[in-house]
């Protein structure tokens, strides 16, 4: 399946998925001050309709949400060839993570405190235009 | 007449009449009910609650040693029990009182019958306030417990956030020119609070993962050597507040495969506290690899530890000194000491009071590169 460019200079879609207002908005204003586009889902739910829907370059996947969090976004994407094709990092305050969560279809972990040079460098492999 | 609820195991319809009779005499309305085997007894335990069972020791088919096994089965230590005999060998009693019999009681001499069951009574109420004390602070330590971890992740959601905000504005102020040395400075100040805040939520939280056992290591081969070296670079601003004058030594690489990110806070805080009890005066920081075990050490000559104290300090929530003139939580031993064991390793403190201390952090090599 080919996943349709995004207007922008060629820069494809982040997708951030966080049930922390602030914590969305921040990093929402962040990439779009750096120019990429950006949609955000407060739930695990959410994410999976507009990763359906949107086809972004990156997720960005919060690990603890209210109702469906990351782990089960995790879960249902494994099943889902059309969503496995779509690149996922998680966000998360734990050092500690399940063994599933460390399967390699994730190409990501952004360790709370994020680190912006990381965050950047992880948008720009996958939403930037060389892709 | 104070009502008692008797279960009285016995074979002999005389002997329990006798027993009752006892009770009434000693001003107890007794409503006896009995038994004469172990699937009776049973029954009756579960229909329960009993204010005391009373057993004979000797029946034909059942005995009061078995008598007393049910009754501690089904009710452990707070069912009162007391053994009646005709004839009971004192090697017998003996076994019987160890087995946890309340006391025993001869039939020639039933008299007794009436302050035993009671003193029982009462030891048996004891035991069972005992195992409640003990449920309600297991219940309140877990609470406790429950509460920090919740707390350790609430407070991390919005820091992240504040973080983020903070570095942000870094890079606005960065890219303006002239550049507003102000506002740099103020933002600079935020974030390092901001960062000193998340570091103790992170240490909140490796706390209550340690406490519910969830620590999990993720080791990956790196070297300590280096880590010593940034660790210094890190604490260069602490160390001059301080007036500390910090020596590396650190000659050699030293390769293993630990958990990098934990290592490294146990090192760090083996460096606070050398900066914290320090008195001022130079601190060594060093990593060797010696008979396939490395090490990494630091060295302070502050105030040092009494001899009482140096085991004292790696537990939870101690120090050895009064909290109010150093800040900290008094868990950065204790998560030092739970991290190295997790690696097979161990963390030695050598020291004198008022001569300094050595803390060494030993760690196996894992397998390593």
């Amino acid at each position: 399946m080919r996943d349709t460019p995004v207007p922008g200079g060629g820069r494809r879609t982040v997708l951030v998925v966080e049930d922390d207002r602030d914590s969305r908005d921040t990093l929402r204003e962040l990439l779009e001050l750096e120019g990429w586009p950006v949609a955000t889902a407060r739930n695990g739910g959410e994410g999976l309709a507009r990763m359906r829907e949107l086809r972004p370059g990156l997720v960005l996947l919060d690990l603890l949400m209210p109702g469906m969090g990351g782990a089960e976004v995790c879960r249902q994407r494994a099943a889902d060839p059309s969503l496995l094709a779509i690149p996922v990092a998680l966000i998360t305050a734990d050092l500690d993570l399940a063994p599933e969560l460390r399967s390699p279809e994730l190409v990501g972990r952004l360790e709370k405190p994020i680190r912006i040079p990381e965050l950047l460098a992880l948008v720009e492999r996958y939403c930037g235009a060389g892709r | 007449m104070r009502p008692l609820q008797v279960l009285l195991v016995e074979d002999s319809e005389d002997d329990a009449l006798l027993v009752a009779l006892e009770l009434r005499r000693g001003g107890y309305a007794a409503a006896v009910t009995r038994v004469q085997s172990a699937a009776d007894l049973q029954a009756a335990l579960q229909r329960g609650p009993w204010d005391v069972v009373i057993s004979d020791y000797s029946m034909p088919r059942f005995n009061g040693r078995e008598a007393l096994r049910l009754v501690r089965a089904a009710g452990g230590g707070e069912i009162p029990f007391v053994l009646v005999s005709g004839h009971i060998g004192e090697e017998s009693a003996v076994e019987a009182l160890k087995a946890g019999a309340g006391d025993f009681v001869m039939k020639q001499n039933l008299t007794r019958l009436v302050p035993a069951v009671e003193r029982e009574m009462r030891d048996a109420l004891i035991r069972r306030e005992r195992r409640e004390t003990l449920e309600a602070l297991q219940r309140a330590v877990a609470a406790r417990d429950q509460f920090l971890s919740i707390a350790s992740h609430e407070l991390k959601t919005p820091l992240t956030a504040l973080q983020l905000q903070l570095q942000s504005l870094q890079r606005l102020l960065a890219g303006e020119q002239p550049a507003d040395e102000r506002m740099v400075t103020k933002v600079r100040t935020a974030t390092r609070s901001a960062e000193r805040l998340g570091e103790l939520v992170n240490r909140l939280l490796e706390v209550s993962r340690l406490t519910t056992g969830q620590l999990e290591l993720s080791p990956e081969p790196f070297d300590l050597a280096e880590l010593v070296r940034r660790l210094a670079e890190r604490f260069a601003e602490p160390l001059e507040d301080a007036g500390i004058v910090l020596a590396i030594h650190a000659p050699a690489p030293v390769r293993g495969r630990w958990d990098r990110g934990r290592v490294e806070t146990i090192a760090a805080s083996m460096l606070s506290n050398a900066i914290k009890y320090g008195a001022g005066r130079p601190v060594d920081l060093g990593a060797a690899l010696r008979d396939g075990v490395a090490r990494l050490w630091v060295r302070d000559r502050g105030i040092g530890i009494a001899p009482e104290d140096q085991a004292r300090i790696f537990e939870r929530f101690e120090r050895a000194v009064p909290e109010h003139h150093y800040g900290g939580f008094g868990v950065g031993l204790w998560v030092a000491r739970l991290v190295a064991e997790a690696h097979g390793g161990c963390i030695k403190v050598e020291s004198k009071k008022g001569e300094g201390s050595t803390f060494t952090l030993e760690l196996p090599r894992g397998e390593a590169p």
